[in-house]
């Protein structure tokens, strides 16, 4: 049901942020756009026509109560990228409070941190070592 | 969009000051350095609200960057209007939202020193998010 017609970056696999695939030196372009992308964001597929996206998947340190989702609010808020904490089919903006403790996510709950943006790489690389930790 | 000085502040205008405190115990775990002020309890100290208290609370709370003011019933709206025809103040934003949801809102978008229109936004927000 998710179109899989992008080659290697179709469908919901993600791509790793360790530069490899997709990512952008940290700081390089983060001047260059920053608000065009805020709505449309499509949690199916990867195209990154319009930007860089990356995506790593972590086993969650601790549960996602009030305290870890607010660090997780002040640590997205430093990069212009948007970054989104999936869990399963739900889907969360990391810049949202109430959305992020909504995902209601236990501690050993694999969960998929994924940024589309200038800096995603850098910003899904602080958010994932953020989430694993231990709470 | 960090604001280059102090954090905008919440004010939590409540008619029981243990229902204000309880939210301003919770939104504590968010950590940040926001300041949170309470206004609650009538002038003879029962449930109900107060001008005085919600004046003192605006001058706790607003550190210079603004503050959001958040009342959990209707008539503590009325409380807040009252205090601000006598006695307008630009940096404060009475907001229409949830009063648990909206505080925690606020509170976190403006530990990453948001601006107060950014932070007016998140706390509005608050009454579109579901809790599952």
């Amino acid at each position: 049901m998710f179109g899989s017609s992008d080659g290697p970056r179709a469908g919901r696999r993600a791509e790793r942020c360790d530069g490899a695939h997709g990512g952008v030196p940290d700081s390089a372009h983060e001047a260059a756009r920053n608000s065009e992308h805020e709505t449309a964001y499509d949690t199916a597929g990867d195209d990154v026509a319009d930007g860089a996206a990356c995506a790593e998947d972590v086993l969650l340190g601790a549960d996602l109560h009030l305290r870890p989702a607010g660090a997780v609010v002040r640590a997205a808020a430093v990069y212009a990228a948007e970054v989104r904490i999936e869990v399963g089919e739900r889907t969360a903006s990391a810049s949202s409070v109430l959305a992020v403790t909504g995902l209601a996510a236990r501690a050993g709950t694999r969960v998929t941190v994924r940024g589309r943006g200038p800096d995603a790489a850098a910003a899904v690389r602080a958010l994932a070592a953020l989430l694993r930790a231990p709470g | 969009m960090p604001n280059v000085g102090n954090l905008v502040g919440l004010v939590l205008v409540s008619h029981s000051v243990a229902l204000a405190e309880g939210v301003r115990e919770l939104v504590a775990q968010l950590g940040g350095e926001v300041p949170v002020a309470v206004a609650a309890g009538a002038p003879d100290g029962g449930l109900g609200t107060s001008v005085e208290r919600v004046a003192a609370a605006l001058a706790e709370a607003d550190r210079g960057a603004g503050v959001v003011v958040l009342p959990d019933l209707g008539s503590a709206v009325l409380t807040v209007r009252a205090l601000l025809d006598d006695e307008p103040r630009p940096g404060a934003r009475l907001v229409d939202a949830p009063f648990v949801e909206g505080a925690v809102a606020a509170v976190a978008v403006a530990s990453t020193g948001a601006v107060l229109a950014e932070v007016v936004a998140a706390a509005e927000e608050a009454r579109r998010v579901r809790k599952f």
